[in-house]
């Protein structure tokens, strides 16, 4: 081979593994956005105003050209220690020296009570001991890196303005330029802090200074936003620290304005390193939602369950070709049913995983399931939240009359598959679903209904997969139809009532998931090998079946198993309590980080593992 | 390449990201730079002395000064950011010393030439003007 082509394929290579493990992040936000702060403290990620904005910082997508916001030690070796300040999202980076400690705290102020919110990243260090000498460097680069900027230097810090956004960086600590970014050096002493408030303005904005004691402020009220937010928490159980972590980096996810809750506050993290299933998870699923709901009703949180009620009551109101279904299956945080995909080819991708996609294609897809999901979230939101308006359950009994008319369909199922429909049995597990629970709503609220029409429905969908979503040579309830293959989706049949979680046929199908598709208590989705999907390359685990398969062996009375695959699964969260997607071979996290669906199941199986045991 | 001319371009680029300077065009940089002199100091060098009357305006292109009364660092300052421009505007002296914190480079506009500097370059007197009233804002916010 041509050594100059070798040289720079090794050049390359080595930039690729420049990248810090995905799991090797926290994050902070302000339910508007987050931002992901590397434990070497280099925030590479953070969308600006909202979640689905374009990125200011996405050097997770692309070291180079992404752009990225960081504040570490001048020195050569120290090292880092993350931790949350406890019951809040404020995150404390930790760097140990044999010369000094210092810290950096990280954190998005919630605006109170009507003033407009302001988009604002507080980052302050602190001097703990010795002595710590911090660079900065901020280098923006706006809308995904294919907008120019112009950095402005002002008396009380940095101005970037680009066409679409400005931000200003105030800080006391004096700046340089580096390139079209801005760069500076500074030394902490015990007790000494430096300040850099980074903040959404006008473009003709002049920065201000900061003074400590308004730091300070913004900072106690902050933290104080989130133990009172986090004390409604009911919880009392076992793993209450990691449930609660788990609550707390759900409410990050949701949009404030809205109501709306996203999948996952990032894009285009891939399921495999190198490869291409890379998607935009900074929309409202609302299969997620719903779960998400769940979860946070589970732990006693009712106002978030009635702020997306709301988000959702303004779907049902609109109106959409009747073949399509009622819902898309997922959403803007704004409401806006419009999310086209786009790849960005300028950017190489996590470790060179291309595409990089924003938007997200499978908007349009058929997925049954969601009536089940959205059934399921408004019934408990009814029986421990708010009770359902007229209106909405007007609007809902024209949903359920709309899915006993179409749920005996081929759909593309709960997983997204893009290699053609299928009769998913998880998807009438789920169409069984919404009618059941609407029929409970109607009967225990006296509110009206076509019950036996719904009736007639539900027991028609529940004879089919007793017949065709039942394979009676591998005695296990399989994917769809027409395959022997295993699917995890349906270890949801005990958890949403549909089957005893002791029936033979349930625990035949536990244990042929346990032994195909579980792998050291970690649950593959499906077997990719022989159910092809449309898609490329392979996966790891998916973190919320594993949670899901932890409820069904409790659920069947399989408690120590439970137990231990639950403790198990604990282990693969990183520093933080955080989840991704996914968990890959050698345990590392993949996929879109943090993940609302693993951590809502996290929740759901941790609430009823605690009560099972006792 | 000439090197006065090359230097005179990195002076330009450096001027041009100065909040100051921000609405001017580079050919509209190159024109007003024969109104100014470009000064330089050595870290800890005394850049103006309490009391002093014929400072002048100096901006800050580069390094970090210290504004210092009676021994204390009443505030840092660096690029962006300017200074004198008070005693010259009122006549009269100096209310605290100046001193460069690290090698200092600075624009200087003496003090009969900065009416003129300023009426020739209303938007850098605009950009002046915004940073005043921000000093006042902060100053009035410390007072409550």
């Amino acid at each position: 081979m041509d050594p100059t082509v070798q040289a720079s394929e090794a050049a390359q290579a080595a930039s690729l593994q420049n990248y810090l493990p995905i799991a090797e992040h926290g994050i902070i936000g302000d339910l508007h956005s987050i931002a992901l702060v590397g434990t070497d403290a280099r925030i590479d990620w953070y969308c600006c105003p909202s979640f689905d904005s374009p990125s200011v910082f996405g050097g997770i997508l692309d070291r180079q050209r992404g752009g990225f916001y960081r504040i570490a030690p001048a020195i050569d070796e120290w090292i880092p220690k993350q931790l949350y300040l406890p019951d809040t999202n404020v995150l404390i980076t930790r760097f140990l020296s044999p010369g000094g400690v210092a810290e950096v705290q990280d954190f998005m102020p919630i605006q109170r009570g009507a003033a407009e919110h302001r988009h604002r990243l507080i980052r302050r260090a602190l001097g703990v001991r010795g002595e710590m000498r911090f660079r900065i460097e901020v280098q923006p680069r706006f809308d995904y890196g294919r907008d120019e900027h112009e950095t402005t230097f002002h008396e009380n810090g940095v101005l970037f303005t680009s066409p679409g956004l400005s931000l200003a960086l105030e800080t006391a600590v004096p700046l340089d330029f580096r390139g079209s970014g801005a760069y500076g050096e500074f030394t902490l002493l015990p007790g000494d802090t430096a300040t850099f408030v980074l903040e959404q303005v006008p473009e003709t904005y002049v920065p201000r200074s900061y003074s400590e004691a308004e730091t300070r402020e913004a900072f106690e009220e902050t933290v104080e936003y989130w133990r009172r937010w986090l004390s409604q928490s009911r919880y009392q159980g076992r793993w209450r620290e990691m449930l609660n972590r788990s609550a707390l980096t759900l409410k990050l996810m949701t949009y404030r304005p809205t109501g709306a809750i996203v999948a996952a506050p990032t894009t285009s993290l891939p399921e495999q390193i190198g490869g291409a299933r890379n998607w935009d998870y900074r929309y409202t699923w609302i299969r997620d939602a719903a779960f998400s709901l769940y979860a946070l009703l589970r732990m006693g949180f009712t106002e978030e369950a009635s702020a997306f009620m709301d988000w959702l009551t303004e779907r049902f109101r609109e109106t959409r070709p009747a073949e399509a279904g009622p819902l898309q299956l997922m959403y803007g945080i704004d409401g806006r049913s419009e999310l086209t995909e786009e790849e960005l080819l300028h950017l190489e991708g996590y470790r060179g995983s291309a595409p990089v996609r924003i938007g997200n294609g499978a908007a349009d897809q058929l997925q049954l399931d969601i009536y089940g999901e959205l059934m399921d979230s408004v019934y408990l939101s009814n029986k421990y939240g708010a009770p359902i308006f007229h209106d909405a359950w007007m609007d809902l009994t024209r949903i359920v009359d709309w899915v006993c008319e179409n749920w005996d369909q081929a759909d593309e199922g709960i997983w997204e598959v893009r290699g053609g429909r299928q009769n998913f049995t998880y998807s009438r597990l789920m169409s069984w679903v919404a009618i059941e629970r609407a029929m409970r709503i109607a009967v225990q609220r006296g509110l009206p209904g076509d019950i036996r029409r719904w009736r007639s429905s539900r027991d028609e969908i529940y004879a089919q997969i007793m017949a065709k979503g039942w394979h009676e040579e591998r005695q296990a309830f399989v994917q769809h139809y027409d395959t022997d293959v295993l699917d995890a989706g349906v270890l949801l049949m005990p958890l949403v009532k549909f089957i005893a979680p002791t029936d033979p046929r349930w625990l035949s199908t536990l244990d042929a998931i346990t032994s195909e598709l579980v792998s050291d208590s970690l649950v593959y989705r499906y077997n990719i090998e022989i159910s092809p999907d449309g898609l490329e390359g392979d996966e790891g685990t998916f973190s919320i079946c594993s949670f899901w398969y932890v409820e069904a062996l409790a659920r069947a009375g399989r408690l120590d198993e439970a137990r231990l695959a639950f403790e198990k699964m604990l282990t693969y969260a990183n520093h933080l309590g955080l989840y991704a997607e996914e968990i890959g071979l050698t345990g590392e996290a993949l996929g879109n980080f943090p993940q609302a669906f693993t951590h809502l199941a996290l929740i759901s199986a941790g609430t009823y593992l605690d009560r099972a045991l006792g | 390449m000439d090197d006065a001319l090359s230097v005179d371009l990195a002076l330009v680029e450096s001027v041009s990201r100065l909040a100051l300077f921000t609405d001017l065009e580079y050919s509209e940089i190159q024109s007003l730079l024969p109104m100014v002199e470009e000064v330089l100091f050595h870290e800890g060098q005394w850049v103006v002395r309490r009391g002093q009357t014929d400072v002048g305006l100096h901006i800050i292109v580069d390094g970090e000064v210290s504004v210092v009364l009676e021994g204390d660092e009443l505030a840092a300052l660096s690029k962006g950011s300017f200074f004198g421009e008070i005693s010259v505007l009122l006549g009269e002296p100096t209310v605290a010393d100046i001193i460069a914190r690290t090698p200092l480079r600075c624009l200087y506009v003496s003090p009969g030439d900065v009416e003129q500097f300023l009426l020739a370059n209303p938007r850098v007197m605009y950009r002046m003007l915004q940073t005043e009233a921000r000093r006042l804002q902060t100053t009035d916010e410390l007072r409550i």
